[in-house]
C-alpha cells in the first residue's frame, strides 16, 4: 500500500511537470512577446514610456533569455508563489488569484457534492426499477442533461429568469452587495445566489453519474454473489446495499477526483456566461488581453488542482477496493 | 415409507418474453428423502438449473414460478411448508434459505463478493440463521471452513476472495451453506468450473459431510462421470421435463429414453477402439418458446414413431422406481399441460 | 490502467428482450445462425426506434450542411435594412392567396419604446418559389450555379427571422451547420488517428512504451479540457484566414480530446488479446495477419465505430463553446457557437428569442449523436442477449 501511493507520488510529481510545462506553451505561444502588446497598447493610449522601463522590464522577465531559461525561470518564481505580472490589472498575478481562488474551489467543492446527492439515489432508483416510468423520465432527463452543453443551460435560464419572473440570474450576489466587506446580509444573498450555478454546472456530472451508475447496479444485482447472498435469506433491502450497491458507488466515490476536470471546465464558461467571480471570467479577459501570465498561471492551477484530485481519488479507491491493490 | 424431505409437483417456471412464453420448467415432479442424493442431468438449456433454482425462489422476472405449482419442504419441527405459496421476501421464505436449504452456484469465483472478506460472508450467514453471539457466530464460522478441508480456517477467514483458488473458493461456498446445518443442499453445477482434481476432491468433500450432516443433495450437472460418482437417484432433464429417472446403476445400465441412451453414447470410453467415433445427439435443443404439443425429442429422436409427432408421452413407472417419457415404452399420453 | 468495467458507458434505452427467431420458421432459424456480423447488427440495430431515427435524421443533417448553399436563401454575410424581424410563418391556404407562401411585413418605429417594429401585412402574399435564381455559389464547391432550393421574387423570405445586421438566421443556421458538423467529424478522426496509433503502440508493445503512453494518456485525462482548449485557440494568430483557423481548432481539439480513445483503444487491445477464441486461433497456428485481420478487426471495428459516435458531441460542443466565446471560428465563417454569440446578452434574447434557434440545432444534433450511439452499442454485440 505504501508502495502504491509512493509510486502514485512520483507519478504526480512527473504529471505536475508536465503541466507546468503545457502551462508555460500556452504562455509562449501568442506571437510577439505580452511586453511589446503592452507597451503598444500604453503607446496607443498616449502613455510616455521610457525604453529603460522596457529593458528592465525584459530584464525582470527574462524576455530576451532563450525559452528553456524563461521556463526555469519562471518555474522557480512558481515555487517561490511569484506568478508573474497582470498587465491588464497591474497587480500580481497571485494577488488576483487568491481573490478569486475561494470561490473557484468553494463552487467546484459544492458542484461535486450536489452531484453526487443528485446521482446517487436517483442511479439507485432507476437501476432498482428498470423501466419504471420514473426510470424512462430520469433517462429522458439525463440524456438531455448530457446533450445540453452548460453554457446554453446557463443561457437559456438566464433568458427565462429574465424574461418570465424579471429576474437577473448573473454574479454570486446582488449589486447592492458588490463590493461590500462579508456580512450576514452579503452572505445570505449569496446562498440565494448559489443554487443554480452551482445546478448548471453540475447537470452534465449527474447526468452522466446515474448513466454510469444505473448500468454498473443493473450488471451487479445480476452477479451470481447477489443470489449467494439471496440465498442465505438475507432481506432484499439489506442485500442490495449491503453487496450490489456498495460495490458499484464504491468507485464513484472513489474516482470524485476524476470529475474534477470537467467540473473546471464547466464552472470555467459558466462563470463567463454568468460572470461569477471565479477565475473563469479572469482566464477569458487575460486571454482576450493577451495577458499572458495571468492566462497561463491560471491553466496551470487548475490543472494543479485537478491532478491532486486525481491523486487522492486513486489512493481512496486503493483503500475501498481490495481488488486495485492486487493489480497494481 | 417415510414422508419425503422435500416433494415437488407439477413444477412449472416460465420466462413472459416479448417472443411469447419461455417455459424452461414445465411440470416437473420430485421427491427426495433426507440423506439421499439425487442427480439432476442435462444439457445447457434444459431447464435444470432453473429447476434448482426455482425450489429456493430464485427467479428474477420475466421469470416466474406459476400458480399450481407445489414445492412442498418438511422442515423439522412440524408441518410441509408449500415454498411455491410462500409471499417473495417474506419471513418465511428466508427462513427457509440459508436454513433449511442451501445452495452452491457454478462459478465459485463471481458467486463471493469480491469486497468482502470471505470469513464475513460466512458469518453473516450464521449471525442470520443460527447465533446473535457474535463470539459464538465466529466460532461456528471457523469450524465450518475447517471441517470443507481448508488447512489455516483463520486466515482463510481474513482472506478476500481474489486471495483464493478457485478449489478454495468453492470450499468457502461449502463452508457458507453447511454453517448452517441445512436439511437440503442444492448444488448448481458447482465443479464445472474447476478442473479435474479439485472437482473430485470436491465431490469426495461434498458426500462426506452428507454422511456428516445426514442432509441431502440436489446435484445439478452436465457432466455423466459426475452424476456416477455422487448420486443415488439420477433424473434426466430434456427441454423442461424430466424424460426418465432411476437409481444410478439403472440409469447407466438400462437405460430406456433414446435421449438418455443417446448421452451415454457421448462419453468417450477408456479402451474403446480408437477409432470409434463418439457418437453426438444430431441437432440442438430448441429454445422453448410455443413449442407444439407432441414429443420434445421426437425431432432429435433415432426411434420416433408416428405417434411421438401427434400426442406427448406421460412420465409413468416401468419398472420398479424406473420412470419414462417415452411411447416406445408405454402408451400413456399426457393431459392437460 | 485499462478503462474500468464500470466506466464504460452501456445502453438504457429501448432494450428490450432478445432477438429469438421464430422457432417453427425453420428458414428463420436458419438465418439467424448464419447470418452474418453486420446482419446481425443492423437486425438489432431496427428494434431501436429512437436510435434509427436518430441515424435517419444526423443523415439529412449532414447531407443539408454539405448542400448547405443550395439550402440558404441568402448569403450568410448579406446584411440587409431588415434587422432582428421575427420569423416568417409559411401558409399554403390564406385568404388573400393560394399556394406556399409568407406574407410581406412593414416596418414600424414603437412610439413608446422607439424601437424598429415589424408588421405583418396580410393583404400582401409573398409567393415562396422552389429552385429560384439566388446569390452565386459553387455547388459542392465545384460547380457554379445560382439555383436555390427555395426563395421568393419580390421582397425577402426570413423562416427563422434576422439578426441585429440583418442577416438571414435560416441561412446562416444551415452554412454554420457544415462546420459545427464537420468539426466533430473531423476531430474525432484525428483524435482516432493519434488514439490508435498511441494506444496501439502501447497495447502492442507493452513495457516502457506501454507505461509512457498510458501516463500521457492519464495526463491529458486530467487536465480541464476547457480551459486549455481557450488558451490554446486564443494563442492562433489573429491573421489567419478562417479555412486555417478552423483546421487550427480542430487540431487543438483533437490534440487534447484524443486521452479517451486511445485509453479505449488500448484496453480493448488487451482485452481482446486475452480472448479465448483469439488464443484458439494462435494455437490453431493463424498468422497474425489472420488473426489481426480475421478476429480483431471485426471485434474491434463495432465497438470503436460505437466509441467514435459517442465522442462526437464532446467535439461539437467543444468547438460552440470556444466559438460562443469568440475563442474559435472566426468572421466571415460561422458555426453554431458564433450565431449564439449574438444570443449572449439576456436582454437582446429576450426581445428577439428567434435568436436561440440555432440552440434548438446544436441540443438536436448532440441528442441525436447520443441516441444513435446508444443505439449502436447496444446492436453490435449481436449475441449478447
Amino acid at each position: 500500500m505504501l508502495n502504491f501511493i509512493i509510486r502514485r507520488f512520483v507519478f504526480i510529481a512527473i504529471l505536475l511537470v508536465l503541466v507546468s510545462i503545457v502551462s508555460f506553451i500556452t504562455i509562449q505561444l501568442p506571437p510577439g512577446d505580452w511586453l511589446s502588446a503592452y507597451v503598444t497598447a500604453l503607446k496607443v493610449q498616449g502613455a510616455q514610456i521610457n525604453e529603460e522601463i522596457i529593458e528592465g522590464l525584459k530584464i525582470q522577465y527574462g524576455l530576451e533569455l532563450p525559452p528553456v531559461q524563461q521556463y526555469f525561470r519562471w518555474v522557480t518564481g512558481l515555487l517561490q508563489g511569484d506568478f508573474g505580472f497582470s498587465f491588464s490589472y497591474s497587480r500580481p498575478v497571485a494577488d488576483l488569484l487568491a481573490e478569486r481562488l475561494p470561490a473557484t474551489i468553494g463552487i467546484s467543492v459544492l458542484t461535486i457534492i450536489v452531484t453526487y446527492a443528485i446521482a446517487i439515489p436517483i442511479g439507485i432508483y432507476s437501476a432498482t426499477h428498470q423501466y419504471s416510468p420514473l426510470d424512462y423520465t430520469f433517462s429522458f432527463l439525463g440524456f438531455i442533461g448530457l446533450s445540453m452543453p452548460s453554457f446554453l443551460l446557463a443561457l437559456i435560464l438566464m433568458f427565462v429568469g429574465y424574461k418570465y419572473f424579471g429576474l437577473s440570474i448573473g454574479g454570486l450576489n446582488s449589486p447592492e452587495f458588490i463590493g461590500e466587506p462579508m456580512s450576514w446580509a452579503k452572505f445570505s444573498d449569496m446562498l440565494a445566489h448559489l443554487p443554480i450555478p452551482i445546478l448548471i454546472i453540475s447537470l452534465s456530472g449527474t447526468a452522466g453519474l446515474i448513466r454510469v451508475l444505473r448500468g454498473t447496479l443493473l450488471d451487479e444485482i445480476r452477479k451470481p454473489y447477489v443470489d449467494t447472498a439471496r440465498a442465505k435469506g438475507l432481506k432484499e433491502r439489506v442485500l442490495l446495499y449491503r453487496y450490489p450497491v456498495r460495490i458499484a458507488i464504491n468507485p464513484l466515490i472513489s474516482t470524485i477526483g476524476w470529475l474534477l476536470p470537467s467540473v473546471f471546465s464547466g464552472q470555467v464558461i459558466v462563470s463567463i456566461v454568468l460572470n461569477l467571480p471565479t477565475v473563469g471570467p479572469l482566464l477569458y479577459e487575460a486571454l482576450r488581453g493577451q495577458d499572458t501570465y495571468l492566462a497561463g498561471s491560471i491553466v496551470m492551477i487548475l490543472s494543479f488542482f485537478t491532478v491532486i484530485g486525481t491523486l487522492l481519488s486513486d489512493i481512496l479507491l486503493a483503500i475501498v477496493d481490495p481488488r486495485i491493490r492486487i493489480e497494481e | 415409507m417415510q414422508t419425503p424431505l422435500l416433494s415437488i409437483k407439477n413444477l412449472r417456471t416460465y420466462f413472459h418474453l416479448d417472443e411469447g412464453v419461455l417455459k424452461a420448467v414445465d411440470g416437473v415432479d420430485l421427491e427426495m428423502q433426507t440423506g439421499q442424493t439425487l442427480g439432476i442431468i442435462g444439457e445447457s438449456g434444459s431447464g435444470k438449473s432453473v429447476m434448482a433454482r426455482s425450489v429456493m425462489r430464485l427467479i428474477a422476472p420475466p421469470g416466474r414460478v406459476e400458480a399450481g405449482s407445489q414445492i412442498l419442504l418438511n422442515t423439522n419441527d412440524g408441518e410441509p411448508v408449500d415454498i411455491a405459496q410462500l409471499p417473495y421476501d417474506g419471513d418465511a421464505l428466508r427462513q427457509i434459505r440459508g436454513k433449511s436449504i442451501s445452495m452452491i452456484f457454478q462459478e465459485p469465483m463471481t458467486s463471493l463478493s469480491p469486497v468482502h472478506r470471505v470469513g464475513d460472508q460466512i458469518l453473516e450467514a450464521v449471525l442470520l440463521h443460527v447465533t446473535r453471539d457474535k463470539t459464538e457466530a465466529r466460532a461456528i464460522t471457523l469450524d465450518a471452513i475447517q471441517r470443507v478441508g481448508i488447512p489455516n480456517p483463520e486466515r482463510a477467514f481474513l482472506s478476500y476472495p481474489h486471495e483464493l483458488s478457485g478449489g478454495l473458493r468453492q470450499r468457502i461456498m461449502i463452508a457458507m451453506a453447511l454453517a448452517c446445518r441445512p436439511q437440503l443442499l442444492i448444488a448448481d453445477e458447482p465443479t464445472t468450473a474447476l478442473d479435474v482434481t479439485v472437482q473430485w476432491q470436491i465431490l469426495r468433500l461434498m458426500d462426506a459431510l452428507r454422511n456428516d450432516l445426514g442432509m441431502a443433495i440436489l446435484y445439478i450437472t452436465h457432466d455423466l462421470g459426475v452424476v456416477a460418482q455422487i448420486a443415488d437417484t439420477v433424473a434426466v432433464m430434456y427441454l423442461g421435463q424430466i424424460v426418465e429417472t432411476a437409481d444410478v446403476f439403472t440409469i447407466f445400465e438400462r437405460p430406456l429414453h433414446p435421449y438418455t441412451q443417446s448421452l451415454l453414447k457421448s462419453i468417450p470410453k477408456v479402451g474403446a477402439q480408437s477409432r470409434q467415433r463418439l457418437e453426438a445427439i444430431g441437432g440442438t435443443v430448441p429454445v422453448p418458446i410455443n413449442l407444439p404439443v407432441r414429443c420434445r425429442f421426437a425431432d432429435r429422436c433415432q426411434f420416433v414413431k408416428p405417434e411421438c409427432s401427434i400426442a406427448a408421452p406421460a412420465l409413468r413407472l416401468v419398472d420398479n422406481g424406473h420412470a419414462v417419457r417415452c411411447f416406445l415404452h408405454h402408451q400413456e399420453v399426457e393431459h392437460g399441460r | 490502467m485499462i478503462l474500468p468495467k464500470w466506466l464504460q458507458p452501456r445502453g438504457w434505452f429501448g432494450k428490450r428482450a432478445p432477438a429469438i427467431p421464430d422457432l417453427l420458421d425453420e428458414s428463420a432459424i436458419e438465418k439467424y445462425y448464419v447470418a452474418s456480423q453486420w446482419q446481425l447488427v443492423w437486425r438489432k440495430f431496427r428494434r431501436h426506434r429512437l436510435a434509427t431515427f436518430s441515424g435517419a435524421l444526423l443523415l439529412v443533417l449532414y447531407l443539408s450542411a454539405i448542400f448547405a448553399d443550395f439550402i440558404a436563401p441568402y448569403d450568410v454575410s448579406e446584411r440587409t435594412d431588415f434587422r432582428y424581424t421575427q420569423p416568417q410563418q409559411l401558409f399554403l391556404v390564406s385568404p388573400s392567396y393560394t399556394g406556399l407562401h409568407v406574407f410581406g411585413f412593414e416596418r414600424y418605429n414603437d412610439p413608446k419604446t422607439l424601437r424598429f417594429m415589424y408588421r405583418v401585412d396580410e393583404s400582401r402574399p409573398v409567393p415562396v418559389k422552389f429552385f429560384v435564381r439566388g446569390y452565386p455559389y459553387q455547388l459542392l464547391g465545384i460547380i457554379p450555379t445560382d439555383i436555390h432550393l427555395f426563395g421568393v421574387e419580390e421582397g425577402r423570405v426570413f423562416l427563422f427571422g434576422t439578426d441585429e445586421l440583418g442577416r438571414d438566421v435560416f441561412s446562416r443556421v444551415f452554412i454554420a451547420l457544415r462546420i459545427s458538423l464537420f468539426i466533430g467529424l473531423i476531430g474525432v478522426l484525428l483524435s482516432f488517428v493519434i488514439g490508435v496509433v498511441l494506444g496501439g503502440i502501447s497495447g502492442y508493445f507493452g513495457g516502457w512504451a506501454d507505461i509512457i503512453v498510458q501516463r500521457l494518456i492519464d495526463f491529458i485525462l486530467s487536465i480541464p479540457t476547457i480551459p486549455l482548449w481557450m488558451a490554446l485557440s486564443a494563442a492562433l494568430p489573429p491573421h489567419w484566414p478562417s479555412t486555417l483557423v478552423f483546421f487550427g481548432i480542430t487540431l487543438i481539439l483533437s490534440l487534447i480530446g484524443w486521452g479517451g480513445v486511445a485509453r479505449i483503444v488500448r484496453g480493448k487491445f488487451l482485452e481482446l488479446r486475452e480472448e479465448d477464441y483469439v488464443t484458439a486461433a494462435v494455437v490453431a497456428g493463424a498468422t497474425s495477419r489472420r488473426i489481426i485481420f480475421r478476429h480483431l478487426v471485426p471485434a474491434f471495428s463495432s465497438y470503436l465505430i460505437v466509441q467514435l459516435t459517442l465522442s462526437i458531441p464532446g467535439m461539437i460542443l467543444g468547438e460552440t463553446a470556444l466559438s460562443f466565446l469568440s475563442l474559435g471560428i472566426r468572421a466571415p465563417a460561422v458555426s453554431i457557437g458564433t450565431l449564439l454569440q449574438d444570443a449572449q446578452n439576456v436582454r437582446v434574447v429576450a426581445l428577439y428569442p428567434w435568436l436561440l434557434i440555432p440552440a434548438v440545432f446544436l441540443i438536436v444534433i448532440v441528442l441525436a449523436f447520443n441516441f444513435l450511439g446508444d443505439g449502436l452499442r447496444d446492436s453490435v454485440d449481436p449475441y449478447r442477449q
